[in-house]
């Protein structure tokens, strides 16, 4: 649902990483505007053994989609589309 | 008898079915069935969240079940402010 | 292996020959031929002695893999018994290199089964802080409680080194299903009651609320009918991070733990929790210390590992293509190109080796035809390239350090049981 904290095996602290990795690979990083490949940004980022890797390219942050199950929220997404989070 | 007048029997202590006797109540606070009920105290209003609007209503036992906002139907209860022990685990 | 007595007799022996067992692409070293002298106890000849320190690594098996460092393995003219003298000319450290987050040494001359002891030390029996114990005032996010506890308790902290040491056990009731922990536990003393040299508090209070206008200067509501989708600008505190954390200094822990030794999270970017307006995180933490093999939160490192060293020997010259070929077998920087004459540098390349720290042991090297019978791989028994990653509660050294003391005082302790028992006690 939300990034782990750590590495299911090795216990390496990797929640402190996920948000640059998603700025890393979505956003423009040479002069190209080209985002940077997922290896690149998981190297960059110190995630050499296999086991961090994983935890990175398999997350899904479902709770982006969760969250907009907010009552508090329900007159912004009602008026129209840009609720979109 | 009638459904409103239904009273859970109380569990006595040690003696139910399929639990052990080392399963004691030891987590208080959650004495539900217990002698000292306070839910039958229908005078005091207590708070609820509209499902809808997300305002605070207010209701007293009796009141209809309705958000006096927007008329929503669907009410949520507060979670309770009582403080919950959890090991980090 | 065989032996075969004088007499004729067959006597099978259980790893106690001296005879080097060794595919037949090796230099073979066997005592008896017939030029040797006859004496089949003499002491190990010093190519012996390396060979010994060597285990094999063939294309399919990997062969002489057991010690054979036991008094009188090799029978009673080589002396083998352990000496402290002897160990101490011939242990070494050397460090590769040494961060706080990553430290790389290797730890020459000394038996596998000692820096076993050290790596599961470091994972499972060195004491840190961490937070044991969540009181959950307020929790209206859509991260569960117990789940929200799970999280909170694997944040790595750090504060003050000479604080950390000051911090004492905190006897913690065991649970009430693990019989033997709970025996062990009412044996003993009296059960610990928080204080302020047993255990640190930690607050987090988080509220998500629209940005404003008057206190944020923009105002999110409007911004997100306006089509606005970042919730960094649509709300405050939406996002929770480790660094929200409020340390509570207790007692003593004022003067331990204050200005650059507060007790902190290691890593203040964690992502804790995501809120939305109007959920609240309200809690307060209870730290205590423990060991590894209680739960992993409490494990200093995240990894602690070793391997040994890599051996490359070319037995006969690989030139020119053959060479450039055989360099791409193993990773880059492990075997070099030089000229095969010295004196003439466009004669033929031919490969050397390099560093063989760096290599994997892939045997790539071991499924071409063109290199067979000119390359041996091995490694040796006992140089462990060690690599320890501090979660960052203590320096990783200092981690190392910390793991050779407790195995000083187990030792102790074992040595104080011995002569308990001979003692008849």
């Amino acid at each position: 649902m939300i990034i782990p904290i750590r590495c299911f095996s090795c216990g390496k602290v990797i929640a402190d990483l996920y948000e640059k990795y998603v700025d890393l690979i979505s956003n423009p990083q040479d002069e190209e505007g080209n985002p940077m490949a997922d290896g690149d940004a998981m190297d960059k980022l110190g995630l050499n053994r296999y086991c961090c890797r994983r935890m990175m390219l398999t997350h899904v942050d479902l709770i982006e989609k969760l969250l907009r199950y907010n009552p508090a929220e329900r007159d912004i997404i009602k008026v129209g589309g840009p609720g979109r989070a | 008898m009638s459904r409103e007048q239904y009273n859970p029997a109380p569990l006595s202590q040690g003696g139910n079915a399929g639990g052990s006797s080392s399963q004691q109540q030891t987590t208080g606070g959650f004495n539900i069935t217990g002698a000292s009920n306070t839910f039958e105290d229908t005078s005091r209003p207590v708070s609820y969240l509209c499902g809808d609007c997300d305002t605070k209503v207010l209701l007293k036992g009796g009141d209809a079940i309705r958000c006096k906002e927007c008329g929503y139907r669907v009410l949520y209860k507060e979670r309770t402010n009582r403080m919950i022990q959890f090991e980090a685990r | 292996m065989v032996v075969r007595r004088s007499n004729g007799d067959v006597v099978e022996s259980f790893g106690s020959s001296r005879e080097v067992t060794a595919p037949e692409h090796e230099i073979t070293m066997t005592m008896n031929g017939p030029h040797q002298p006859t004496n089949p106890w003499a002491p190990l000849t010093p190519e012996q002695q390396e060979a010994r320190k060597v285990v094999n690594v063939n294309a399919e098996t990997v062969t002489n893999t057991a010690a054979t460092d036991i008094p009188g393995h090799y029978g009673p003219e080589q002396d083998d018994s352990w000496n402290l003298e002897r160990f101490r000319d011939n242990f070494r450290i050397d460090f590769h290199h040494n961060k706080p987050h990553d430290a790389a040494f290797s730890l020459v001359g000394c038996d596998a089964s000692i820096s076993n002891a050290f790596r599961r030390i470091l994972l499972a029996e060195v004491p840190t802080l961490a937070i044991e114990d969540v009181f959950m005032f307020n929790n209206t996010s859509i991260i569960q409680d117990e789940v929200l506890s799970h999280r909170i308790g694997l944040i790595p902290l750090t504060g003050g080194e000479k604080g950390l040491r000051w911090l004492r056990w905190f006897r913690k009731k065991p649970p009430t299903d693990d019989f033997a922990s709970q025996a062990a536990y009412d044996a003993d003393g009296e059960p610990s009651t928080p204080s302020d040299y047993n255990t640190v508090v930690l607050e987090l209070k988080v509220d998500c609320r629209w940005a404003t206008e008057a206190e944020d200067g923009r105002d999110g509501k409007k911004l997100a009918k306006e089509g606005e989708t970042d919730p960094n600008v649509r709300y405050v505190n939406s996002n929770v991070y480790a660094r929200d954390f409020r340390f509570l200094p207790q007692g003593q822990q004022g003067t331990y733990f204050s200005g650059d030794d507060a007790i902190r999270p290691v890593n203040p970017d964690i992502l804790i929790a995501k809120l939305r307006p109007g959920q609240k995180i309200h809690l307060q933490c209870h730290c205590i210390k423990g060991v590894g093999m209680d739960h992993a939160k409490f494990s200093p490192v995240a990894t602690a590992s070793y391997r040994l060293l890599p051996q490359i020997t070319i037995t006969s010259p690989i030139l020119g293509a053959d060479a450039k070929k055989f360099a791409r077998c193993f990773p880059k920087g492990v075997i070099g190109l030089e000229p095969s004459d010295e004196s003439d540098p466009d004669s033929e390349p031919k490969a050397v080796v390099k560093d063989p720290m760096k290599d994997t042991v892939s045997r790539e090297c071991l499924r071409h035809d063109e290199f067979k019978g000119k390359v041996k791989l091995g490694r040796i028994r006992d140089h462990f390239i060690f690599s320890v990653e501090s979660t960052g509660q203590l320096r990783s050294d200092e981690l190392f350090l910390d793991s050779v003391r407790l195995l000083k005082a187990k030792t102790e302790r074992f040595k104080r049981h011995l002569a308990e028992f001979e003692e008849g006690r």
